[in-house]
């Protein structure tokens, strides 16, 4: 109610899944290298969730708080995000959190998940939209030839709204949205129409398919 | 998009384009809040009457539709969409709330609004003069006050008789007290206000009628957001409300060049031009109820006391209630000039 929510309200993140195209909601893997607010809401969706951390102290806390939640379909693993103990197309969906700020980690992750995920399955990713074309080039490389973009503001960790990133969907929503100050909603409203994503949102969201 | 969003989007008559379903292009995530379905650990919290909202662009790639999606048990979707379903049917109503519908699944429901494209009020408020933010906010408050009468014919469970305005904040007060947000002086000052303002014919109110619920569009205001009307049925909440936030609005706006105290009941007690212009607004809705200057009063006591409460409740950082319990305390210190400064 008329004030701005403050970000500690902030706990759509697994909110991406209903933009997702799946088939099956059998078994989600998330891998994250801290703690994630998203398990919670993954395993109101799937009815396994295995999640990946690497600090295994870390990883312990975190699952017995989500067990005493109710949340008694989470599995834990402490492993590393590049040899992930997992057998071939097993999870209908991977959510890979901040694993992805580093460039070279991010890029030998994904042969990885695509290993483990079924035809069929989607891929999440969190991400700066910088470099945003090269990793969707190193995503097709690593067998995932469809890859959905979204703008995320204000971040992809805090998604309070995802814009896919064509053009009709970036005006339409600099429309809607309204800003500090009405020179910012002009600039932004060129930089939309110019098609200038990157400028416009730092962060993006980006859904890849098998 | 998920199978179920499609097809609930389908189901509600979004028109799909080319394709059988709509294109994952045309699905605009917005005001993205908290979990669908609601996290086990927040289901009796603020945060699990949440969800998120969902903007859907029309094949021309305007905004066509806007859409609140909630779980299935959030009772708050279910009240407006009742609202909202009632209000749209009748025809003294027909052009001042949106058209809406719902739909639902077994996880997800749905309301489904045509979108209303004109010009958000929050946009205009800042720019116009004194007069016409008088006139606007008048306008606004007729068409308010219409859709109150309206509910309480399609709605007759929104209003009730006559309310005491002292019983109605008795809950506030005893949250305010218990959590001791406010000294026991400063409760006292605003209880004998309320006390003052006596009992009046109850008008379910809107609940947050601030400017961004405001759409101008096609020479009539619109309404948008019923999730909390009738809620409140004191009069003169709206209108304290819509008042307080345009002022907020309109000093943020006027930046460093502003010179209007930071409290709005500051700004309120002051000379200034707003504030005739806030008093003279509130005036001409309380002649409408027939109230009196007490009431007048005792209806701000209510509405600061109400909102300084459910800001707190949430459970969110000190920004973000502490500047309503600061007014509700500066209110209460503040009564006897505005006793002054209340039209007769």
């Amino acid at each position: 109610m008329s004030v701005t929510e403050p970000s500690t309200f902030d706990d759509g993140r697994s909110n991406w899944l209903w933009l997702a195209e799946l088939s099956r909601w059998e078994r989600a893997l998330e891998v994250c290298s801290d703690t994630s607010p998203q398990t919670a809401g993954l395993a109101e969706h799937f009815r396994f969730v295995h999640c990946v951390r690497v600090d295994d102290g870390r990883l312990r806390r975190e699952w017995q708080d989500l067990v005493a939640s109710g949340y008694a379909n989470v599995l834990p693993a402490c492993a590393a995000a590049t040899r992930l103990p997992y057998r071939d197309g097993v999870f209908d969906c991977v959510a890979l959190d901040d694993v992805g700020t580093q460039a070279a980690s991010r890029y030998r992750v994904l042969p990885e998940c695509r290993r483990i995920l079924r035809p069929g399955g989607c891929l999440f990713m969190g991400t700066r939209s910088r470099g945003l074309r090269r990793l969707t080039r190193a995503l097709t490389r690593a067998g995932f030839p469809v890859v959905r973009a979204f703008g995320a503001e204000p971040s992809w960790d805090a998604p309070r709204c995802m814009i896919p990133l064509k053009r009709a969907a970036i005006l339409g929503y600099e429309r809607w949205v309204r800003r500090s100050s009405p020179m910012r909603d002009v600039i932004r409203l060129m930089l939309a129409r110019l098609g200038a994503r990157r400028l416009l949102y730092r962060s993006v969201i980006l859904l890849a398919y098998p | 998009m998920t199978r179920a969003l499609r097809h609930l989007l389908a189901g509600a008559g979004v028109p799909a384009g080319d394709g059988a379903f709509l294109d994952w292009s045309r699905i605009i995530l917005l005001q993205n809040l908290a979990g669908v379905p609601v996290e086990r650990h927040l289901v009796d919290t603020y945060m699990g009457s949440l969800g998120f909202n969902v903007l859907v662009l029309g094949s021309d790639g305007r905004p066509s539709h806007f859409c609140k999606c909630r779980s299935v048990s959030n009772a708050r979707l279910r009240h407006e969409l009742a609202v909202l379903t009632a209000l749209g049917a009748d025809r003294r109503t027909r052009q001042a709330v949106p058209r809406t519908w719902g739909v639902q699944s077994d996880e997800l429901r749905l309301l489904v609004s045509e979108y209303i494209r004109g010009t958000p009020f929050d946009r205009s408020v800042v720019n116009l003069s004194a007069s016409r933010w008088v006139d606007s906010m008048t306008e606004i408050l007729g068409v308010e006050s219409r859709v109150a009468e309206a509910a309480g014919h399609v709605l007759p469970d929104a209003v009730d008789g006559r309310v005491s305005m002292h019983d109605a904040a008795g809950p506030s007060l005893e949250y305010l007290d218990a959590n001791g947000l406010l000294e026991p002086d400063a409760l006292n000052a605003l209880e004998e206000a309320l006390r003052l303002g006596g009992r009046v014919e109850a008008q379910p109110q809107h609940g947050d009628l601030w400017p961004q619920n405001v759409v101008g569009w096609r020479g009539s205001w619109w309404l948008l957001d019923f999730e909390a009307f009738g809620d409140v049925v004191v009069p003169l909440y709206d209108a304290w409300h819509l008042v307080r936030k345009c002022s907020d609005l309109r000093r943020h706006w006027a930046g460093k060049h502003g010179t209007a105290p930071e409290l709005w009941i500051d700004r309120l007690i002051g000379d200034s031009e707003e504030a005739s212009a806030s008093w003279h607004t509130v005036a001409v809705a309380a002649r409408e109820h027939g109230l009196t200057s007490n009431q007048i009063v005792g209806g701000l006591a209510y509405y600061v006391s109400h909102i300084a409460t459910e800001f707190h409740k949430r459970g969110g950082p000190r920004w973000y209630w502490e500047p309503h319990i600061q007014e509700a305390r500066r209110l209460a210190y503040a009564l006897p000039d505005l006793a002054a400064r209340c039209p007769a």
